[in-house]
C-alpha cells in the first residue's frame, strides 16, 4: 500500500497573512477616531503577537510532523516566510504602538 | 426632496399627456418659465431638511365644455394614476393631496389627506369615477377656483409648513355669466390673485387643454371668445405674457421677485412633443444637469454621478453598459417611464455602471442628464435672524444614504456660496470655508436685512473630474427678522475657553452676556445640550459634554435691562487628543417685549485639547515597551518551540570505521563495512529535546541572537575529537566561523536523519604525518526511524552518509586545522576513538598501529565490533524476516566492499585502547 506523505502545512503562513491585513487596515480605519485604543489593542495582538504565533505554530508542528511520520514533508519556504512575515509585523504594529503609548502618556502625564 | 418635484412634474406631465390626446394643435410649447418653476419647487423641498412634505392640491376644471375637448374623459385616468404616483415617494417625505372641481361654482371633493401607499388604489379608483362624471358645469370661473384653492392651500400651509404645489387643469378661458364679471374677475387675477399664490410659496402648474378641433367646431361668437380670454392663462400663471390682441401684459410684481415663486404653463399640442417636454423636467428638478455628448452615442459616466437619465422620442433605444452588455426596453434592470411616444430612462450608477456607456436612440430626440445625488444640510441650531452675526454650518451629503458626501470625488473646484435674498432682490454672495468630508462653515455670518422677507441661500457648484459641469446643488431658509435690541447679546464671541487637558480640567470660560436696550431678558443653555462641532481634527463628538454654572434648574440665566451678567461655561470630553477645535453651542434668546418668542443660535466656542504635562517621554518608554514585550515573548516561544525531534521508531547504529581524506569510508582495516538490522538499536519515544547527550557528544538546539533569524542545531564533539556531520555539508551552513575547529558542527533538528563522525585529534594529527590516502579511525553513527517497507534501510543509511560529497575534503580540512593548533596538554591522552576488537574473520588489511597508541586510555571508543546483540530497550530483531543481516554490497564507488568473506579481520587491541564495557563512546 501506498505510503500517504504529510505536509507542512500552509495555515499559519495564511492566518499570519490575514493578521497583518487586518492590522493594517485597522490603521487607516482609525486615522481620523479620536478614541480607538481598542482598535490598537486589537492591532497589536494581531501583529506582532498572532503572526509571532504563527511562527512558533509553524516550527512546532513541523517538527512533530519529522518525528512522527519518516515520509514528512518539511518546508522551510514556509518557515523563512513566517520570519519575514513577524518582521514586517512589527511595521505594522509600530502605529498601533505609538498610539496606545500616546494614550497611556497622555493618561500618565496628566497624573 | 426633488424627487417630489420630481413626482409633481410626472403628475404635471401624465396631464400634459392628457391634454396632448385632448387637444389637436400642431405644435406644443413649454412657457420659458418652467425650469425656474421647477427649480423653486426643488429647493424648498431640499430646504425642508430631514422630513419633508408636500401638499398637492389638485384644482379640477368641471365645464361642460369638456364633453367636447374630452369625450372619452381620458383625464380620469390620468389624473387617477398621477394619484397612485403620490404614494411612490421616499419614506421621509409626507405627501398630503386635495381635490376640488370649479366651473359656475367652486367645491372641495376631497378634503386634505395623507397619501399612504395601503390606500391609495381605491383613492385613486375614486377619483377616477369623480371626474368621469364632473362635466356638466356651466361657465368656467376661474377665480372662484383660484380663490378657493388660495384659501385650501393657505389653511394647510399653517398646519403643515409644507411645500405647495397647485395643479390647475382646465379647457379653456374664463366665463363668466356677464363679460363684464369676467373683466373684473381676470383683472383681479392678474394683479393680486397669482400674485399672492406666487408670494405665498405655492408652485402653480397650469395645463391649458388648447383642443383645436373643438375649438374648431365652436360658433364664431365661441371662438372669438375663447380666442380672447383663454391667452390669460400664461401671463396669469408665468406673471407675463401676450394676449389675443398683441398686447404684452404682466400680472403682480414683475420681474418675479427671488423669494417668490414661479409657475409654470403647459399648452397642450402635438401628444409627443408635449411629453418629452415633460420628460425632461425631473431630471433637473432632481439636480441633474443636461450634458450634449449623446450626439456621438457615447458618454462617460465618472465618479460623483450618482444617476444618469436619458430622455428620448426613439422607438427603438438601446443602451450598452460598460460591460458590453445591452440594455432594451424590456430590460428588467432599468428604471424606465413611457408616455406618449417618449421614454424617460434612468440608472442609479453609484454603485455600477461607471465607465463607458453607449446609446443608441435613432429616429428621435434624446437629452442626457447627469446627476450628483447630493443635498445640503445646515447644522441644527443655525437659524438667521437679521442683523445678528452667527456661525453658518452645515455638510453636504448623499440624498441616498444620508452621509456626508466625498467631494473628492468631484473637480477640486466646487465653492459653497451663501447669498442672501432680501426684498426679492440677490445680495452680495460669500463663499464658505470648506473642510472634509463635505462640511462647510462661514464665521461671523450676519444676514442683514432692511425687508422682513429675506432668506438666504446656499448653493454647491459642482463638476466632474473630467470636467463636466453638474447641476448646482441648492438651499435656501428663510432670515427671521426681529428687534435685536429686545434681546440679551453675547459680549464676547468667539466664547474663548481655557485649554481640555482631560476630564478632570475642562476647558472653561466666562461667557458674558449684554442685558436687552428695551427690556429684561434671559438666555437658556440645555443641559442636555450637544454641541456642533464646526472644527476638530478627531472624531469624538459624541464625547463632548457642556456644562454651566449661574443658571437655573433649566439652564436660563435672567439678563437686566442694560445689565451684564456671566455664567461659567466648561467643555468637557474623555479624549483629549491635540487638536483646535470650534464648537457651535446653541443658546436660546428669549425678551420680555416679546414675550413667547424666542430664537436660538450658535454661539462660536473656541479651545484647544491638549493633555497636561509632557508626554513625550511616556510614549518613548512606553514604544520601546510596545516593541520590547513582543520581542521577548518570541524569543520565548522560539526557544520553547525549538528543539531536536526525537519521535517514533528511533534508531541509533553506532560504527567504527577509518575514513580516508578522499572520503572513503570502511572499516578500520579498510574492508567494507557489513550492515544489518542488529546494527541498529531501537530508541525508546520520548519528547523532544533542547539538549541530547549522546555518549560523550552532545546535540543541541541553538537559538540565534536576532528572533528574525533562523534556529540551529549544532553537535559538540568528546574533548580532544573533532566531529563531521551531516550539516557540514549543507548548502545553508551559515556560521562558518563557529564551526571552523571542527568541535562543533551543525546538524539537523530531525534525529531520525542525523548522522556524525567521530575523530580524535591524535588520529588526525598522525594521519597529518601519513602518506595521503591513509586509513584515519574514527567513529560513525547514524540516526534513522526504522522504515519497514525499505529492506535495505540500513545500508542506505551508511551510503547516505559515505555519498555525501565533500566528505574527503572535510577530513582534509579537519587534519590540517589539528595541524595548525598549538599541541594542547593532555591531548594525546584523550584521544582514541579506537575500538578494541574487530568484528571477526580473518584475513584483509593488518592492524594500523598508530592507531590507538598508548596515551590514549578513556578514549571515547567505539564499538569493537559492527554487529551487536539486541540492547535493553531496543526492538527485538531476531524474528525480524525483513531485516537479514546483510552486508554492504556493491553500493557506492567509495564504500570498499568486503575484501573477504566473514568481514574485516579482528584488530587486536592495542595498549591504551579504551575498555568498551560502559566506556564513554558506548551506547547507554
Amino acid at each position: 500500500m501506498a505510503k500517504k506523505t504529510s505536509k507542512a502545512s500552509f495555515l499559519p503562513l495564511l492566518v499570519a497573512a490575514i493578521a497583518i491585513l487586518i492590522s493594517v487596515a485597522i490603521f487607516f480605519l482609525t486615522r481620523s477616531m479620536a478614541d480607538a485604543f481598542l482598535w490598537h489593542l486589537i492591532a497589536y495582538v494581531l501583529t506582532p503577537l498572532v503572526v509571532a504565533l504563527c511562527l512558533g505554530w509553524d516550527s512546532i508542528a513541523q517538527r512533530v510532523g519529522k518525528g512522527n511520520d519518516p515520509w514528512f514533508s518539511a518546508n522551510a519556504s514556509y518557515s523563512l516566510i513566517l520570519r519575514i512575515l513577524t518582521g514586517a509585523s512589527f511595521i505594522a504594529a509600530f502605529p498601533h504602538i505609538v498610539s496606545m503609548a500616546t494614550d497611556i502618556a497622555e493618561i500618565l502625564a496628566s497624573k | 426632496m426633488k424627487r417630489f418635484a420630481a413626482w409633481a412634474l410626472a403628475l404635471i406631465l401624465s396631464t400634459g399627456t392628457l391634454s396632448a390626446i385632448v387637444i389637436s394643435t400642431p405644435a406644443a410649447n413649454a412657457i420659458p418659465s418652467i425650469d425656474g418653476a421647477f427649480e423653486d419647487l426643488g429647493r424648498c423641498l431640499q430646504s425642508q431638511g430631514k422630513n419633508k412634505i408636500l401638499d398637492v392640491f389638485y384644482l379640477i376644471d368641471e365645464s361642460g365644455s369638456l364633453k367636447k375637448t374630452d369625450p372619452g374623459n381620458a383625464r380620469a385616468d390620468i389624473l387617477s394614476s398621477s394619484l397612485q404616483q403620490l404614494a411612490s415617494f421616499r419614506s421621509d417625505v409626507t405627501v398630503n393631496y386635495s381635490v376640488a372641481f370649479f366651473a359656475q361654482s367652486y367645491g372641495v371633493w376631497q378634503p386634505w389627506r395623507t397619501v399612504n401607499k395601503g390606500g391609495i388604489v381605491p383613492e385613486s379608483g375614486r377619483l377616477n369615477a369623480e371626474v368621469r362624471k364632473r362635466n356638466q358645469g356651466k361657465n368656467t370661473d376661474w377665480l372662484q377656483g383660484i380663490n378657493g384653492a388660495i384659501n385650501e392651500l393657505n389653511a394647510q400651509h399653517e398646519r403643515t409648513n409644507g411645500c405647495s404645489t397647485l395643479i390647475w387643469l382646465t379647457d379653456g378661458g374664463i366665463d363668466l355669466s356677464q363679460v363684464e364679471k369676467t373683466k373684473e374677475a381676470v383683472d383681479q387675477l392678474c394683479e393680486n390673485r397669482f400674485d399672492v399664490l406666487r408670494k405665498n410659496g405655492v408652485t402653480v402648474l397650469g395645463v391649458l387643454l388648447k383642443n383645436e378641433t373643438a375649438l374648431a367646431n365652436l360658433i364664431q361668437s365661441e371662438r372669438d371668445y375663447q380666442k380672447v380670454w383663454m391667452p390669460w392663462m400664461e401671463p396669469l400663471v408665468t406673471g407675463q405674457g401676450v394676449l389675443a390682441d398683441g398686447t404684452e401684459i404682466q400680472c403682480g410684481t414683475f420681474p418675479i421677485p427671488k423669494n417668490y415663486r414661479q409657475g409654470a404653463l403647459f399648452v397642450a399640442s402635438n401628444p409627443q412633443e408635449l411629453a418629452y417636454e415633460f420628460l425632461k423636467l425631473p431630471p433637473r428638478i432632481e439636480g441633474c444637469a443636461v450634458v450634449n455628448n449623446l450626439a456621438k452615442g457615447q458618454f462617460e459616466i465618472e465618479p460623483g454621478i450618482s444617476e444618469f437619465q436619458i430622455v428620448t422620442t426613439a422607438k427603438d433605444w438601446s443602451l450598452i453598459d460598460p460591460s458590453g452588455k445591452s440594455i432594451t426596453a424590456t430590460s428588467s434592470d432599468l428604471d424606465r417611464f413611457e408616455t406618449a411616444g417618449a421614454t424617460r430612462i434612468k440608472r442609479g450608477t453609484t454603485n455600477s455602471g461607471r465607465g463607458a456607456w453607449k446609446f443608441n436612440g435613432a429616429g428621435g430626440e434624446s437629452n442626457l442628464y447627469y446627476c450628483s445625488g447630493l443635498d445640503i444640510r445646515i447644522d441644527p441650531g443655525t437659524e438667521f435672524i437679521s442683523g445678528k452675526a452667527g456661525l453658518l454650518s452645515g455638510k453636504v451629503i448623499s440624498q441616498s444614504t444620508g452621509l456626508p458626501a466625498d467631494l473628492t470625488e468631484y473637480d477640486s473646484d466646487h465653492p459653497i456660496t451663501i447669498e442672501l435674498i432680501s426684498g426679492g432682490k440677490s445680495g452680495p454672495k460669500k463663499e464658505a470655508e470648506q473642510s472634509n468630508p463635505a462640511s462647510f462653515l462661514l464665521k461671523n455670518f450676519t444676514p442683514g436685512s432692511d425687508s422682513a422677507e429675506a432668506e438666504v441661500r446656499i448653493t454647491l457648484f459642482l463638476k466632474t473630474k473630467g470636467g463636466i459641469p453638474l447641476a448646482p446643488v441648492s438651499m435656501s431658509q428663510k432670515i427671521d427678522v426681529r428687534l435685536l435690541s429686545n434681546y440679551p447679546t453675547l459680549k464676547n464671541e468667539p466664547i474663548e475657553l481655557s485649554t481640555l487637558e482631560s476630564l478632570e480640567n475642562p476647558a472653561a470660560g466666562t461667557v458674558v452676556f449684554k442685558g436687552p436696550e428695551r427690556a429684561d431678558g434671559k438666555i437658556c443653555i440645555d443641559k442636555n445640550v450637544k454641541p456642533v462641532v464646526i472644527q476638530d481634527k478627531f472624531s469624538r463628538a459624541d464625547g463632548y459634554k457642556v456644562s454651566t454654572t449661574g443658571v437655573d434648574v433649566d439652564g436660563c440665566m435672567p439678563i437686566r435691562q442694560g445689565e451684564e451678567s456671566s455664567l461659567q461655561l466648561t467643555v468637557g470630553n474623555p479624549v483629549t487628543d491635540p487638536s483646535d477645535v470650534i464648537l457651535g453651542l446653541p443658546i436660546s434668546y428669549y425678551s420680555e417685549a416679546e414675550p413667547g418668542k424666542n430664537f436660538t443660535l450658535n454661539a462660536q466656542v473656541n479651545f484647544r485639547t491638549d493633555p497636561a504635562g509632557d508626554p513625550l517621554l511616556w510614549i518613548i518608554i512606553l514604544t520601546i515597551l510596545g516593541i520590547g514585550l513582543p520581542l521577548g515573548l518570541i524569543y520565548l516561544m522560539l526557544w520553547w518551540a525549538t528543539r531536536i525531534a526525537y519521535g517514533r521508531q528511533l534508531q541509533r547504529a553506532e560504527y567504527p570505521i577509518a575514513i580516508t581524506t578522499e572520503g572513503r569510508i570502511t572499516n578500520r582495516d579498510g574492508g567494507a563495512i557489513p550492515t544489518h538490522g542488529e546494527n541498529y538499536q531501537g530508541r525508546p519515544q520520548q519528547a523532544d529535546v533542547r539538549v541530547l547527550q549522546d555518549g560523550n557528544t552532545t546535540l543541541s538546539a541553538k537559538l540565534p541572537k536576532s528572533i528574525f533569524a533562523e534556529p540551529w542545531y549544532e553537535i559538540k564533539a568528546p574533548e580532544g575529537s573533532r566531529v563531521i556531520s551531516v550539516g557540514n555539508i549543507a548548502p545553508r551552513v551559515k556560521s562558518k566561523k563557529r564551526f571552523a575547529t571542527g568541535k562543533l558542527a551543525p546538524i539537523v533538528g530531525d534525529l531520525g536523519k542525523i548522522w556524525y563522525i567521530i575523530i580524535s585529534d591524535s588520529a588526525l594529527g598522525n594521519a597529518a604525518k601519513a602518506e595521503k590516502g591513509s586509513l584515519i579511525e574514527g567513529k560513525l553513527v547514524i540516526f534513522n526511524r526504522r522504515d519497514l517497507t525499505n529492506l535495505n534501510q540500513h545500508r542506505d543509511s551508511l551510503n547516505n552518509v559515505s555519498s555525501k560529497p565533500g566528505l574527503g575534503a572535510d577530513v582534509e580540512r579537519l587534519i590540517t586545522i589539528v595541524k595548525n593548533e598549538k599541541p594542547a596538554g593532555g591531548t594525546g591522552g584523550t584521544g582514541g576513538t579506537g575500538g578494541t576488537g574487530g568484528t571477526g574473520g580473518t584475513g584483509g588489511i593488518p592492524p594500523r598501529p598508530s592507531i590507538g597508541g598508548p596515551g590514549r586510555p578513556n578514549g571515547p571508543g567505539t564499538p569493537a565490533a559492527t554487529t551487536r546483540p539486541n540492547m535493553p530497550g531496543a526492538p527485538t530483531r531476531s524474528g525480524n524476516p525483513i531485516q537479514p543481516s546483510t552486508t554492504t554490497p556493491a553500493g557506492p564507488a567509495r564504500v570498499t566492499p568486503p575484501s573477504t568473506p566473514g568481514g574485516a579481520p579482528s584488530r587486536p587491541s592495542g595498549p591504551g585502547a579504551p575498555t568498551r564495557k560502559g566506556g564513554p563512546g558506548s551506547p547507554p
